[in-house]
């Protein structure tokens, strides 16, 4: 009897904290932002803190190092500058490896730990799908710069990215080597990963539409280094053209090498992940004539300019991966933007960057469609021993 | 016909890496008795080292040899001293030799990605490529398969004529008896793991150079080499060196038929079969336990 009751207090004490946490916490809702008029919102004191992740450690970090010094070229210049309205920008950096396990658990951190309100990633698209099943039940703003995964585009009302979705990019590169190089049977050798698959999935999606044959359709696990097998394959079924589609350059330098010593011959795409020009200078005898379709950004631009100039004097180089690295650095006053205009509620700042047409980034003219991805045009880029040479934009 | 011909000619080479790591598992288990599977991590420092000395450091290759070599049999015979001679003098199990391995494995794949981070290195070597019509074999592949049969012969011809080899299988057969009439079992097993800790290096060597390496694959080429010694039949180098090719063999044949997925997991399928329907292996003796 006396341990039942014993029970019965533990029991009720449990529920009535449960209680207390419960109705103590903040309800989801904001304060609503007063609508109309500039002054209407206002910013509390103190810096505006935004979650930060990139891949910095890895096989990613090939990419995530240099898209973080992109983002921080923003955040510090638009601190120098006296901040958003008096207000510094303060980024907690978070190392998502380029995976969904740890994209989950960086953004876990930022949201639960740090409470932060949005998320700036430049950030491979396993990682930010994951990161978006967190951020979107929290009502936190989930903002890419490189995660390009078409299946991005419906993980969320609150998730938009400032580098377009690869629907695109693999309609594009399938467009241009059916239409312009007259290939008739493709073939396709990817990562088994959320960004690669997408890309593979528009591309043989396209190829098809485009009236060639997919002869070949390969996979690969994260990790692996012998692909032999599979170029075997590939071989045997003798395609006019093959897209590589590597998560990283390191791995797609390694099949471009097997590739090569197979005595591969066919028309070689590969994927924007690839376009690294370290990685292209160290392997200029591997690149020696490849095409592929990447945003390119345009240097008689005045916002481009100012992006490529600052970018030298701050770092000393030019930026490594361009396209992905103009999409970090936009973001980022992009959201500057928002905030001056409408605050830093999450809502009010969706329904500002649904709004924007033509905002003028580095990347370029940027509006975003009905998921929140930008409208932007692709240029061909080939790569003759290691020369990158820009065909010119192309739309398929 | 060519393509099986390339398919033999890839498995082939998979299988001598495989082998250099199934013979040392086996020269380890012969004198200890314990599946050393944090074998896997001895490969992976020693490709680690090579990789940090030549390309990080920019030293000779000669010299990232030695260190690698130097580096492996260290940390093998540490492995030896600080574990298993511990738990061999409190005379524990065999399971507890096989829990005690497997986190010296965890532990040793946590503290190469601690020392050296967890991105992919690659060695980025290019060597000529010979090629007889369609079928291509490159000059690092032929060095490849040399040193692993050249390395292995040596190994099968120590066993079997030197004093230490007649010790040795005599520790194997009953490390009791043997150490009654007067062999240093313990001297014994330490040179076992510092020989095949050597093994090891070369074979992590030969795995970066052809294959780049990462940290988790330790865990892959322990259960591939245990798998390859299951097969060819437990204590027998013969046995482990022809279950290295099947495992390879099987590998290539996975990929090429059911796709990359199964690569890793053949190993497993044809571990299942064999421990099923013989689990003595195909060269093992039946007085194996």
């Amino acid at each position: 009897m006396k341990s039942n009751s014993a029970i019965l207090w533990a029991i009720a004490i449990v529920i009535v904290i449960l209680g207390i946490v419960y109705f103590s916490k903040p309800g989801p809702e904001a304060p609503a932002t007063p609508m109309e008029g500039e002054a209407a919102f206002e910013i509390p004191d103190g810096p505006i803190v935004l979650g930060a992740m990139d891949p910095l450690t890895g096989e990613g970090a090939v990419y995530g190092i240099p898209l973080q010094n992109a983002t921080m070229l923003a955040v510090n210049e638009i601190n120098a500058a006296g901040g958003v309205k008096g207000h510094q920008l303060q980024l907690v950096w978070e190392d998502s490896k380029c995976n969904p396990q740890d994209g989950g658990a960086a953004a876990q951190k930022l949201i639960e730990v740090d409470k932060v309100s949005f998320i700036i990633s430049g950030d491979c698209s396993g990682a930010a799908l994951a990161a978006a099943t967190l951020t979107e039940p929290a009502g936190v703003m989930l903002f890419s710069a490189a995660a390009s995964s078409p299946d991005l585009s419906t993980a969320g009302d609150l998730v938009f990215r400032s580098y377009p979705s690869d629907a695109m990019a693999g309609r594009v590169i399938a467009s241009y080597v059916i239409k312009q190089l007259s290939v008739k049977k493709v073939a396709v050798i990817s990562e088994q990963t959320d960004y690669a698959q997408g890309l593979r999935g528009s591309f043989t999606t396209a190829s098809k539409e485009f009236g060639a044959e997919v002869v070949g359709d390969e996979t690969y696990n994260t990790g692996d280094t012998d692909f032999r097998t599979q170029i075997l394959k590939l071989k045997s079924v003798s395609p006019d053209s093959l897209y590589v589609v590597p998560q990283t350059p390191v791995t797609g330098v390694q099949i471009l090498k097997q590739l090569k010593e197979s005595g591969f011959k066919a028309v070689i795409l590969v994927s924007d992940t690839m376009l690294g020009s370290d990685t292209i200078s160290q392997n200029k005898a591997l690149y020696a004539d490849v095409y592929s379709p990447t945003p390119e950004l345009d240097a008689s631009r005045p916002v481009t300019k100012r992006f490529l100039d600052n970018f030298q004097a701050a770092y000393d180089h030019a930026p490594e991966f361009p396209a992905y690295m103009a999409a970090a650095y936009d973001q980022v006053y992009m959201l500057k933007d928002a905030f001056e205009k409408v605050g830093i509620d999450q809502k009010a700042v969706r329904d500002w960057l649904y709004e924007v047409e033509n905002w003028p980034g580095a990347l370029g003219d940027t509006s975003f469609d009905q998921y929140g991805d930008p409208i932007i045009g692709y240029h061909i880029k080939h790569v003759v021993n290691g020369e990158q040479q820009d065909l010119g934009a192309y739309t398929p | 016909m060519w393509i099986i011909a390339q398919i033999f000619i890839n498995a082939i080479i998979a299988g001598s890496v495989y082998a250099l790591v199934a013979s040392g598992l086996t020269f380890i288990y012969a004198t200890s008795r314990i599946f050393h599977l944090a074998h896997g991590v001895v490969i992976l420092f020693g490709a680690y080292i090579f990789h940090f000395v030549w390309v990080e450091q920019g030293l000779s290759p000669a010299l990232g040899v030695l260190f690698s070599i130097l580096g492996s049999v260290a940390i093998g015979l540490l492995m030896n001293e600080l574990v298993y001679e511990q738990q061999r003098k409190r005379h524990a199990k065999r399971l507890a030799y096989l829990i005690s391995t497997i986190a010296l494995l965890m532990l040793g794949t946590s503290s190469i990605i601690l020392i050296f981070n967890t991105s992919l290195k690659s060695f980025n070597i290019q060597t000529t490529v010979y090629r007889f019509d369609q079928l291509n074999i490159t000059l690092m592949q032929i060095i490849l398969i040399v040193i692993s049969c050249f390395l292995l012969l040596i190994l099968s011809a120590v066993v079997k004529y030197t004093k230490f080899g007649k010790a040795m299988r005599a520790t194997s057969d009953n490390d009791e008896v043997a150490s009654i009439m007067g062999i240093n079992t313990r001297q014994i097993r330490r040179l076992s793991f510092g020989i095949g800790s050597l093994l090891a290096a070369v074979a992590g060597i030969l795995i970066g150079l052809e294959f780049n390496i990462d940290p988790n694959m330790g865990v892959y080429l322990a259960i591939k080499g245990f798998t390859a010694m299951v097969i060819g039949g437990v204590g027998s180098i013969g046995g482990a060196i022809f279950g290295a090719f099947l495992v390879g063999f099987f590998e290539q044949i996975a990929v090429w038929y059911f796709g990359a997925g199964w690569k890793n997991s053949i190993a497993f399928v044809l571990l299942f079969f064999f421990l099923l329907l013989r689990p003595r292996g195909i060269f093992g003796l039946k007085r194996f336990r």
